[in-house]
């Protein structure tokens, strides 16, 4: 956690939207600030169709966010050429959240691992290969397979080779959209214990997605928490878990399944509502419809991002 | 109920593939009654899959189902059934929901068809209710906007999204048991915490059956009444979930619990996980298929197959020759 004064990447104001029928807009990410430092693992939650996946391909610029700035070494992506994207590329990799669908189905498994070196183009075949085994068993992945086909490999195995693709050139930013999801947990815990490897060795700077909050406490320093398109919470991880401040951060946190206290997680007990639409976003804050303590301002009022204590930054009208 | 919903028999299957024979699944038996879960978890290539679609056999061509396989549904041997009467059971005695559900969804039809198609065909509903009651089963599922999304096609939905589809597809029908694989795995915990009460909803209601595929023990533990885990397409221990999490036996399943990361832990804890590669299924294994991974594993372990038998005293089940000390 050093160079903590200096962004990696730095993200403000980020929208994203979608057209859906009848001239009607989706609201995926609705004006996201915040910024990621050198050497960083930045955590990033929230309910399925909040905006994740949408804000991480905003930042690869795939395509690029529909307003707001992404800023990567101190360079705003939106002005580079194509050629000026293209030699930058190599430096921030994403792993996709459908892993069998992110990998063409024709290109054998070495193939698709080398991608990414011959797009920067200074390396030999052979040297290509070399790095490619390295890396396939730096993954779990028997070397052996370098000629198989993805449709060969269950999911476990195909988000093994996206991540090893992502990783082939050593980039500085790694987004990792859901990673770990589809994989059972030992190799969970392989694949979290060489991204440390990787984040100590490299200094490597990562936003990782995840529903999973033990995994996503457990790889970084800070968490930021999404709902429905905005930021509502963002501290360090401990803190985060201790003391979260946020009414759907709690709520997260209180449906966790847990192996030691299965008898926490009562059956038929919780069900805070149904989900609002993403083309009509609820007025004022955004949670107010499942909140259990919303007030009338809720409503009218949308709430600021507030600090209530160093690091730790929450958007509720409770604590301001 | 005198007799289990699902009974299984040891259900073996081949996967022929150019290289040679797979066999995915080994001698696998259970029972499973009405209204009760039973959960699967097992490292990934296990054969968890494969189980399940055997089950309703819904494999692949070139894969095999060993003729001493018995599969009883509902009082009934589905072993010799004609596809139609077979697809009579797959409509409305048992559903699944697949594990990757960008595979299952039709990526050139919209949502709305694709719930429907099902209520056509199965319950031989009208256009119009069926689109109603598609309407309401996306509900049910936690999806607010119901009447945009049926115009939709998968690809406009996020991960989560389809596979509330999914779900509720394989609901469509009220099936007596539900055969579902990692149906959460792409759901954040609020949601999957919601669908899993409307899962239990219907098995208090209607009384359904459930199989539970899941690489998540705390999931299993809150969800299923029994736990079986998978390794090397076997069942290697299987027991009542509070018992398996609290003294599992086998020393697999304990690496396997002792792999989780957990919340109370500080950031960037190193994490346990199991050495090795879980074993190749292509090769036939003498002794315990575990025994090359496994730091207890002694002559007998790696001569002789140990067979899933019952604890001394009780409803725990495990094939090992070590086990693991028993914690009355
Ligand atoms: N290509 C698209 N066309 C139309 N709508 C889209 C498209 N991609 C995403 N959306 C919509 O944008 C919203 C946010 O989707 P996104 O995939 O970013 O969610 P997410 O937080 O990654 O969810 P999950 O946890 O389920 O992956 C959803 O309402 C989704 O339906
Ligand atoms: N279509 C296929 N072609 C070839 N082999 C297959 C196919 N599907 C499965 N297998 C093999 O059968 C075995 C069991 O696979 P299965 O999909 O049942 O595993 P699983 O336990 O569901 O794993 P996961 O947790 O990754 O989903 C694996 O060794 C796999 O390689
Ligand atoms: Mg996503
Ligand atoms: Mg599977």
């Amino acid at each position: 956690m050093k160079n903590k004064n200096r962004p990696l990447l730095e993200l403000s104001n980020i929208v994203v939207e979608f057209n859906a029928d009848h001239g009607e807009k989706i609201h995926a990410v609705s004006d996201i600030s915040f910024a990621i430092f050198k050497g960083e693992t930045l955590g990033l939650v929230g309910e399925s169709g909040c905006g994740k996946s949408s804000l991480a391909r905003a930042v690869m610029q795939l395509p690029g966010p529909a307003s707001g700035k992404v800023t990567f070494c101190s360079k705003d992506l939106a002005q580079l050429s194509k050629k000026e994207l293209l030699k930058i590329r190599p430096r921030f990799q994403m792993v996709f959240q459908d892993s069998v669908s992110a990998l063409n189905p024709k290109r054998s498994v070495g193939k698709t691992i080398a991608m990414p070196l011959k797009v920067t183009g200074n390396l030999s075949k052979n040297e290509r290969h070399t790095l490619v085994e390295k890396m396939m068993s730096k993954v779990g992945l028997d070397s052996e397979l370098f000629n198989n086909k993805p449709h060969q490999f269950s999911g476990g195995q195909c988000q093994r080779i996206q991540i090893a693709r992502a990783l082939i050139t050593e980039p500085e930013l790694l987004i990792c959209d859901e990673p770990v999801s589809s994989l059972d947990v030992s190799i969970q815990a392989q694949i979290i214990n060489l991204l440390e490897t990787m984040r100590k060795q490299y200094d490597l700077t990562m936003l990782f997605i995840s529903h999973d909050l033990a995994v996503v406490k457990n790889i970084s320093d800070r968490i930021a928490v999404m709902y429905l398109g905005k930021l509502c919470e963002i501290a360090p991880s401990e803190q985060l878990y201790q003391s979260c401040a946020h009414p759907y951060t709690s709520a997260l946190f209180s449906a966790i399944p847990r192996v030691n206290h299965p008898q926490a997680f009562p059956k038929l007990q919780r069900c805070i509502g149904e989900l609002p639409s993403p083309t009509a976003p609820p007025s004022g804050c955004r949670f107010r419809t499942r909140c259990p303590k919303v007030k009338e301002q809720c409503v009218f009022e949308e709430p600021k991002l507030y600090e209530i204590s160093p690091g730790h930054t929450v958007a509720c009208h409770l604590f301001q | 109920m005198s007799i289990p919903l699902l009974s299984v028999k040891h259900l073996t299957t081949d996967i022929h593939l150019e290289q040679g024979k797979v066999r995915a699944v080994r001698d696998v038996s259970f029972d499973l009654w009405q209204g009760k879960t039973i959960g699967i978890v097992g490292e990934s290539g296990c054969g968890k899959s494969i189980l399940c679609k055997s089950i309703l056999k819904l494999l692949p061509a070139y894969a095999h189902i060993l003729e001493k396989s018995q599969i009883i549904f509902n009082g009934r041997s589905i072993n010799n059934l004609t596809e139609k009467e077979l697809n009579k059971i797959r409509g409305q005695g048992a559903a699944m929901i697949f594990q990757d559900p960008l595979s299952s969804l039709n990526p050139v039809m919209k949502i709305g068809h694709q719930v429907t198609e099902t209520l056509l065909y199965h319950l031989k509903m009208e256009e119009e209710p069926a689109l109603k009651k598609a309407e309401d089963l996306l509900k049910a599922v936690g999806i607010a906007n119901p009447s945009q999304r049926i115009d939709q096609y998968p690809h406009q939905l996020s991960g989560g999204l389809r596979q509330r589809v999914a779900i509720a597809i394989a609901l469509a029908c009220e099936p007596k048991l539900l055969i579902a694989d990692e149906p959460t795995t792409a759901l954040d915990v609020t949601v999957q915490a919601e669908i899993l009460d409307l899962l239990d909803h219907l098995q208090i209601q209607r009384n359904m059956a459930m199989i539970l595929v899941t690489h998540d023990f705390g999931l299993a533990a809150c969800r299923a009444d029994e736990i079986a885990v998978m390794y090397g397409g076997k069942i290697v221990e299987y027991a009542p979930a509070e018992k398996l999490l609290a003294n599992p036996r086998m020393p697999y399943t304990k690496a396997l619990i002792n792999a989780i990361p957990r919340l109370e832990d500080p950031p960037h804890t190193p994490l346990q996980f199991i050495e090795g590669q879980p074993p190749n299924m292509m090769i036939p294994y003498a002794g315990c298929c575990f025994a090359p991974r496994c730091s207890l594993a002694g002559h007998q372990c790696r001569d002789q197959e140990p067979l899933l038998i019952n604890d001394d005293t009780d409803d725990h089940s495990f094939a090992c020759w070590n086990p693991l000390g028993k914690i009355s």
